[in-house]
């Protein structure tokens, strides 16, 4: 039973099947570039004319880091339900 | 911007280590690109074996090159693993950019290591190693968040047909990662049985 945790085969985004590394990775920036354009966008409207985007996104970042740093705590963690240990 | 910073904070820390003797690998979202999968990411991870000359003195190394540790002290042991986590600010970007080493020393992680691949961007004129699909997929499948399985999928998806199902289904075994493995293959391959997982 599928219950869609991606698109279903045929269904996901197109992205050219035969596209070099260095096309994936100028792809990756591109993504990368757009989604940050759109995020600027939110925290601007979030901040109002008067606020420091840079500040803003300095700020959106930082939540970003300590939402990657609970992953990896996770991971650790689940690793280690695993049986996994380090120095074995 | 991002995009640019990401890259270049991998390619300085990339050349810092290059003249150690420590071998080191790109994993997380940003190797994922090599692999087909592209999607953001915001920093950059690396497996590493720090080698005979240790951590402190790779620390040492990349504090030399402008790489500052995050936390005092240094090394985060989360038992199954220990971790390093590196800050870095690449010319002219208003903030620093984290970088996670993540310390081989497991059985799963040494292995893993040991078989990194090439990877290169031609146009930045940069080569690095990047973790196999495979070991990708096994870390995301452990990961168990719904965004981490849904990476798994993808991943699985697009490198079925290079896959070492072989490899992967051995680890499946051995991290009792059964119920994800079903999950990510009946996602990716609806029509097509469950392969291995057999005694």
């Amino acid at each position: 039973m599928v219950n869609q945790l991606i698109p279903a085969a045929g269904l996901e985004p197109s992205i050219p099947k035969d596209l070099t590394p260095d096309q994936r990775f100028a792809l990756w920036a591109d993504l990368m570039d757009a989604s940050e354009q759109i995020l600027l966008a939110g925290l601007s409207k979030q901040i109002g004319p008067e606020g420091n985007l840079q500040e803003a996104y300095r700020k959106w970042y930082l939540n970003q880091r300590e939402e990657h740093d609970r992953n990896i705590r996770h991971q650790a963690e689940s690793l280690y339900r695993r049986g996994v240990r380090h120095g074995c | 911007m991002a995009a640019k910073m990401v890259l270049a904070a991998l390619k300085h820390i990339w050349a810092t280590l290059e003249p150690t003797s420590c071998s080191h690998a790109l994993i997380g979202g940003l190797s994922f690109s090599f692999w087909k999968h592209v999607r953001t990411t915001q920093d950059v991870d690396l497996l590493i074996d720090s080698g005979s000359a240790g951590v402190e003195a790779l620390l040492e190394v990349l504090k030399k090159a402008g790489i500052r540790t995050k936390r005092q002290p240094p090394i985060i042991d989360l038992k199954s693993l220990r971790i390093v986590q590196l800050l870095y600010e690449p010319k002219d970007a208003f903030m620093e950019i984290q970088i996670d080493l993540l310390l081989a020393e497991s059985e799963f992680h040494r292995e893993a290591l040991a078989r990194r691949v090439p990877a290169w961007i031609s146009e930045m004129n940069f080569e690095f190693s990047t973790l196999s699909c495979e070991d990708l997929i096994i870390m995301k499948m452990n990961a168990g968040r719904i965004i981490d399985r849904a990476d798994a999928a993808a991943l699985l998806r697009l490198n079925r047909e290079s896959l070492n199902l072989n490899y992967l289904l051995k680890w499946v075994k051995k991290l009792n990662l059964n119920s994800e493995w079903s999950e990510i293959w009946n996602e990716s391959s609806p029509d097509e049985p469950l392969p291995g997982l057999t005694d």
